[in-house]
């Protein structure tokens, strides 16, 4: 970096005066230059990107014809086929339930543990935010290859529960449903933890002890002082989880055993098992514009909320 | 039986012996691309056809492991340009479709010697590859737990619906080999067939199953210890649970266990196609049948076995190994199940997966 | 708060710890446990399948830490590139060009595989060159995430940029190039490089794309772990999985001690 002594001299000329000359002067060149810095990247998301959704979209308006053929002529007929059958827009508002699952979770274990971490003064603070960001960095093919000895039907939970005698035969905890709530959840609580606590880090700790001071409860208190303020925070963390949900593959394919038919499981099993592309690239399509417009939305909601 | 097997050890070795002799190392450094199942099957056939292939011809071998699925979408997506493989392995059904993709070749009887040696069901009606192993799809059952329950040992398809078993079947998977046998049988109960799979469907979602497993080895976890009590499987990956000790039987249904084949063809586009034949006809050699039909074991189409393994009983119970049991089991017309598969599969997804 | 709710609410905090750990001690701990790979608790201890890992895992690790320091290379250099022309440049469409860039951020990796799939089926119509099951295929497809990734940081990390030393270098003599080198890249290294170590690790970490697009030769590892979970689950799976946890726990503390996770987490997505 620039030694500190020097600069500031030529800095405050600068800044008091010079700002006429090196608009026009010795740093034209230098503005003048910047827009062709985007080319690369423009070029290679052409090719890598934007053309192959583009290529996508266009198979996803024509027939199957046969195995791994897009047919030649121009149809409508996958987008009515899924729009109008109650199983296929099933599976989309199945994705969409999923989603409100996790979220629902999510908000259940972050509150409290953004709380705490909050506002614990402990010294361990630092390793206690470490272990909620570290399974983040873990790969999540093989944080969900841990669960499988933990949710199996010879595995820990089924174990402690048959011998405290609380059931008489294995629950099923992998391979469903229940299985991928699970392995999202453990994804994503982690997001929402440190987006709240980022929030109730900002809400001073006097605002709740006057409450307190004043007679309400701890749970009073926590929905009338720091729920509200943390709105944002919590906001931002839903929408953030629930695209996830939305658009995650790998933890439903694998806690889910293929069985679990979310939009990205069924899009994978169309183009992978059944061979059928221009279906499979319309499910995606769909899944892309529903994805990118809560992107959008939740977008928008972060810009405001930061002003 | 001492006999018998100078017979076969002499007819085998004498056959070796003409075979090494024969070729030798007239071609040049040529690599042989076969497209593969992975795993132990890929293990067995380096040892049994691979390596003597090598040795009678020069021609090294290369093992491409995907699934079934993913061979064809290659082939079909390479059609008209360079082949990926040379040789690839497929399930009968995916034959069916590959045929129909036109991306595999026809064989000819006067370079795959061996054809003549095969069961008539091996060989392929329209000229296509030949099977090079049966197995067949029956039920496997966790003996100690229906001994527990009380429950008779299976003797028909329709007992995997014994309401004393709800919640303990495994289903296999529509992709899968079994899921497809499977689904045949169950049409046929309901008075169907493979022209008529949605009878199957409506049959199956009648089965309040377990959970649905996509690969043996995950009904290979559950079965030994009872979590599942009974399945649909494949007879040579059920009598490997029975060799590991574990309480398990299996059953071929009186119904008829239904027998699929795994296939080797020749991808259309190949710049090899004589030594893909070539390498087919040692696929369908007795000593390479022989060591798959041991290790892994799924039953040998080649006829001349017949009379070795029944001296072997303990071996050759595990598969289909006589014309006799061959008829007593039921092939599907693979041709015909293809036809609607599209609808099968979106039946399939609607009425029988479920939470 | 009262005595009762605290513990109450450090008991559930705890358990949410648990939780989080879960998965990674059992990985580790059934690494070195002689029973049955689904089976809890473990028993025996034996270091049986770390000496047994199959070399496939080896290989796949290989190609991942191939593809994933491509990928991220390319990103790092057309995404610094583009986050300067964006932040600074002055030129009609800018808005729309910053979409252009950042969009593919907000489409599911599952779609950029499919889409890479079927359009590397058409260029090898086209070409007769097929990029399926190539490791360039991979590093390609996943730039589509890679290099936004870094736009996006890069640009985030140019915010509070003093623009006036470099002003003043420049008053002081020195030429674009230097003011370029000496003084402007220095002060965006924080954000690419949180950018790079994200994009590196989103992309080791993709299944989706390399599924896709990859295989055979080109088979990353966790797409080999994802495919060894369905057809040939053994314990060197998580031994192998175990060791891969510690390199990335050693990674991460060194991360942690030079720029501090909390800063990398600021605009990432899951």
């Amino acid at each position: 970096m620039a030694s500190s002594n020097e600069i500031p001299a030529a800095a405050i000329q600068v800044r008091d005066g010079a700002w006429s000359r090196s608009d026009s002067g010795k740093v034209k060149s230098q503005r003048g230059g910047w827009g062709f810095l985007i080319l690369p990247a423009m070029v290679a998301l052409l090719v890598v990107f934007w053309i192959p959704t583009f290529q996508l979209a266009t198979n996803s308006f024509h027939r199957n014809a046969g195995l791994a053929q897009v047919g030649d002529a121009w149809t409508l007929e996958n987008y009515v086929k899924f729009l109008s059958d109650p199983f296929y827009y099933g599976i989309l508002l199945e994705t969409f339930g999923l989603g409100f699952v996790v979220v629902c979770i999510c908000i259940v274990i972050a509150y409290p543990t953004a709380y705490f971490l909050a506002r614990t003064k402990t010294r361990w603070r630092g390793l206690l935010v470490f272990l909620v960001i570290s399974p983040l960095l873990i790969s999540v093919v093989i944080r969900n290859l841990g669960w499988l000895p933990i949710l199996g039907s010879s595995g820990l939970v089924n174990w402690l529960l048959m011998s405290a005698g609380l059931l008489s035969s294995p629950v099923q905890l992998i391979n469903n449903y229940t299985g991928v709530v699970i392995g999202l959840v453990h994804a994503l609580a982690p997001f929402m933890i440190i987006s709240l606590m980022t929030v109730i880090q900002r809400i001073e700790p006097e605002l709740e002890e006057a409450s307190i001071n004043l007679g309400a409860s701890p749970f009073e208190t926590f929905w009338r002082v720091v729920f509200p303020m943390s709105r944002p925070g919590l906001l931002a963390g839903v929408l953030l989880v629930f695209t996830v949900v939305l658009s995650a593959f790998t933890t439903p394919a694998m806690m889910g055993g293929n069985r679990v038919l979310v939009m990205s499981t069924y899009i994978s099993q169309q183009i992978r098992t059944a061979l059928n592309y221009p279906f499979g690239a319309m499910a995606a399509v769909v899944l892309m514009l529903v994805t990118g417009g809560l992107t959008v939305v939740a977008l928008r909601y972060q810009g405001e909320e930061s002003k | 039986m001492k006999g018998t097997i100078g017979t076969v050890a002499g007819a085998l070795i004498v056959s070796l012996a003409l075979s090494a002799g024969s070729r030798g190392e007239e071609k040049p450094e040529l690599t042989l691309k076969v497209g593969n199942y992975g795993g132990l099957f890929t293990g067995t056939q380096r040892k049994y056809a691979a390596d003597l292939f090598t040795r009678r011809t020069g021609i090294k071998v290369q093992y491409i492991d995907a699934n079934p699925a993913d061979h064809l979408a290659k082939m079909i997506a390479s059609r008209g340009r360079e082949a990926p493989y040379d040789v690839v392995y497929l399930d009968v059904d995916v034959q069916a479709n590959a045929a129909k993709a036109g991306v595999i070749e026809k064989v000819d009887p006067g370079a795959v010697t061996n054809l003549q040696f095969l069961y008539d069901e091996a060989k392929n009606k329209d000229g296509f590859g030949p099977g090079l192993m049966f197995y067949s799809t029956g039920i496997a059952y966790n003996t100690a737990k229906f001994k527990e329950a009380g429950i008779p040992a299976p003797t028909s398809w329709n007992d995997l619906w014994d309401p004393r078993l709800a919640g303990k079947v495994m289903l296999p998977d529509l992709s899968t080999a079994m899921g497809r046998s499977f689904l045949i049988a169950a049409a046929r109960l309901n008075g169907g067939d493979e022209k008529n799979l949605s009878k199957g469907i409506e049959k199956i979602a009648q089965l309040k199953y377990q959970s649905i497993y996509t690969s043996t080895v995950q009904l290979e976890a559950l079965l030994p210890n009872g979590d599942v009590w009974a399945a649909p499987m494949a007879d040579g990956r059920a009598w490997g649970l029975v060799d590991k000790g574990a309480p398990v039987a299996f059953v071929r249904p009186k119904e008829g266990a239904i027998v699929e084949m795994g296939t080797l063809d020749v991808v259309k586009g190949s710049k090899h196609p004589k030594e893909a034949l070539e390498y087919i006809n040692t696929v369908l050699d007795p000593y390479p049948q022989l060591g798959q039909a041991y290790e892994i074991p799924y039953g040998p189409t080649n006829k001349l076995l017949a009379p070795v393994l029944e001296h072997y009983p303990d071996v050759s119970k595990k598969f289909i190994s006589s014309w006799t049991e061959l008829k007593q089991a039921y092939l599907p017309d693979w041709k015909a199940y293809i036809e609607n598969q599209d609808q099968i599969l979106d039946l399939w997804n609607r009425q029988v997966v479920h939470k | 708060m009262t005595c009762f709710s605290r513990v109450l609410m450090r008991s559930f905090v705890g358990l949410v710890f648990i939780f989080l750990i879960a998965p990674l001690v059992t990985v580790v701990s059934t690494s070195f446990s002689d029973s049955a790979v689904l089976a809890f608790p473990p028993s025996g201890f034996t270091l049986k399948w770390y000496r047994s890992i199959s070399p496939e895992f080896w290989a796949a690790l290989r190609v991942s830490l191939i593809v994933s320091t491509s990928t991220t290379a390319i990103a790092v250099v057309a995404g610094t590139a583009a986050s300067l022309a964006l932040v600074r440049g002055r030129f009609p469409g800018r808005v729309i060009l910053s979409a252009y860039c950042m969009s593919p951020l907000m489409v599911p990796s599952l779609v950029i595989g499919v889409a890479a799939f079927q359009f590397a089926s058409r260029i090898w119509d086209w070409t007769g060159y097929s990029l399926m099951g190539s490791m360039l295929g991979l590093v390609l497809g996943q730039s589509a995430f890679t290099i936004p990734f870094v736009i996006r940081s890069a640009i985030a990390g140019q915010a509070h940029l003093d623009r006036t030393v470099e002003e003043a270098a420049m008053n002081l003599g020195a030429s674009p190039a230097q003011t370029f080198f000496r003084v402007t890249l220095p002060m965006l290294l924080p954000g690419v490089i949180s950018g790079a170590v994200f994009a590196f690790v989103m992309s080791f970490d993709d299944v989706p794309i390399a599924l896709f697009l990859g295989g055979g030769d080109a088979t990353t590892f966790p797409v080999k772990i994802y495919t060894s979970v369905e057809f040939n689950f053994d314990a060197d799976l998580m031994a192998v999985s175990t060791i891969v946890v510690a390199c990335s726990l050693v990674v991460m503390t060194i991360v942690e001690r030079l720029i501090g996770i909390d800063k990398l987490l600021g605009g990432a997505r899951g």
